[in-house]
């Protein structure tokens, strides 16, 4: 149920209906269009105040159009005062403000009107009702889209996490399996890994150790090949003899480790 | 039910990227055999060496089992190691967890308990749990890092 009289109890406009009627005359019926209906029922639920342009696209988007929304807001709101005239009101109902919406006209005086209530009705019932009836649908719009957004965002970085966790469960280069070119040391070839410097304290303590200790392979003989590997303390030194380059298969590398008994300095 | 189909997507929406990172993770192969020859040489008061080899088998039903031979020179005496671990082996991405079970000295090892438990391997002692890292190379072998350093090297 939702009617309104206009113009000092002169002019009914039943919102469920979509009718003007003279109240002295409720056989003389005026018929608006759903949307003429709805863009009045909103500007009577905003009691006087401006209803912006924005709000009034709402609804215009129901019902889709290749005329421009400036264009059929002027004749719906020209056709509304025209239907109101027919209906016999002294007056026009609604005034556009170009570019910035429509209001109520002042002469209008809208007022609630029910069966089984009186017509004239408290402020306070204005009040708790009416506010519900124009602001409701505008909010939960924007709630929908402020949701939205915040779902879409969590689930980006929802998606980003994972993709770092996978670059950090599965590292595509691995220490000591890739080597660059040294140097010559005596009879040896020597290869260090590649995150190695060639002055670093690693790589020299590791030459240091193979001049010193002379180290053979299996068989006996000198290695043709050294490979230097990352060593995190002076502990140790991590290396592999090989008669073979590492690439090749049947190499016959082997791992060389040295402790020397030395501690890190404090 | 437009809300359900909508609570369902963003579900899968959320689990998705993790499935995605679980599933198409690749796998470190493991090798049936592994052949890993090394040399420790140890200067100081207590100097000698040892020169050893451990070959190790990784049966696909995670249980597999490890030889080590080799010699052990300690001040002028030489000892001969042999012997035969039963284990069972676990792999999680890069990682492998080897737990030692029973380990059989056979009759021609002459390593001294007190000296095995200090210079043998780790997956010759018995009842240990072993972890490392194990990366293939190109051709197929393996590289075995121990906390972060390569020290093994594997032949398949």
């Amino acid at each position: 149920m939702a009617r309104f009289v206009l113009f000092a109890k002169s002019l009914c406009f039943d919102a469920d209906q979509q009718v003007f009627y003279p109240l002295n005359s409720p056989a003389h019926r005026i018929a608006l269009t759903p949307l003429q209906s709805a863009v009045l029922r909103r500007v009577l639920n905003a009691q006087g105040k401006l209803v912006r342009n924005q709000a009034l696209h709402v609804l215009f988007q129901r019902e889709p159009s290749e005329i421009s929304f400036a264009e059929r807001l002027t004749t719906t709101i020209v056709d509304i005062n025209h239907l109101a005239l027919l209906a016999h009101a002294p007056g026009a109902l609604i005034h556009q403000v170009p570019l910035i919406g429509c209001v109520l006209a002042e002469q209008v005086d809208a007022v609630p009107y029910s069966d089984s209530a009186p017509i004239a009705l408290s402020p306070e019932t204005l009040n708790t009702v009416q506010p519900n009836l124009r602001e409701q649908p505008v909010v939960i719009r924007k709630k929908n889209w402020l949701l939205r957004g915040l779902l879409a965002g969590i689930l980006l970085l929802n998606g980003v996490i994972a993709w770092v966790a996978c670059q950090e469960l599965a590292p595509s280069g691995h220490e000591g399996t890739h080597y660059k070119a040294y140097g010559q040391e005596a009879r040896t070839q020597v290869f260090i890994a590649e995150s190695l410097m060639p002055n670093s304290f690693a790589v020299q303590d590791a030459l240091r150790r193979f001049r010193n200790l002379k180290p053979h392979l299996a068989d006996g003989s000198s290695p043709s090949l050294l490979y230097i590997n990352r060593s995190r303390t002076r502990v140790f030194t991590s290396t592999f003899l090989c008669a073979k380059p590492m690439a090749q298969k049947n190499n016959e590398c082997m791992s060389w480790m040295v402790s020397a008994q030395e501690l890190p300095d404090a | 039910m437009h809300k359900a189909v909508l609570g369902m997507a963003i579900c899968v929406l959320f689990i998705l990227p993790w499935a995605l990172v679980l599933l198409v993770r690749p796998a470190e192969p493991v090798p049936e055999w592994c052949y890993v020859p090394y040399r420790i040489d140890h200067s100081g008061t207590s100097s000698g060496s040892i020169n050893a080899a451990v070959r190790n088998r990784f049966k696909a039903d995670g249980s597999g089992s490890s030889i080590m031979m080799g010699t052990i020179i300690l001040r002028d005496k030489h000892y001969r190691v042999h012997r035969v671990s039963s284990m069972s082996w676990y792999r999680q991405g890069d990682f492998m967890r080897i737990n030692t079970h029973q380990v059989h000295v056979m009759a021609d090892d002459t390593v001294p308990a007190t000296l095995a438990a200090q210079v043998l391997f780790t997956s010759a002692r018995e009842a240990n749990i072993d972890y490392y890292q194990m990366y293939q190379l190109p051709n197929g072998d393996q590289i075995i890092n121990y906390s972060g350093m390569p020290r093994l090297y594997c032949h398949t």
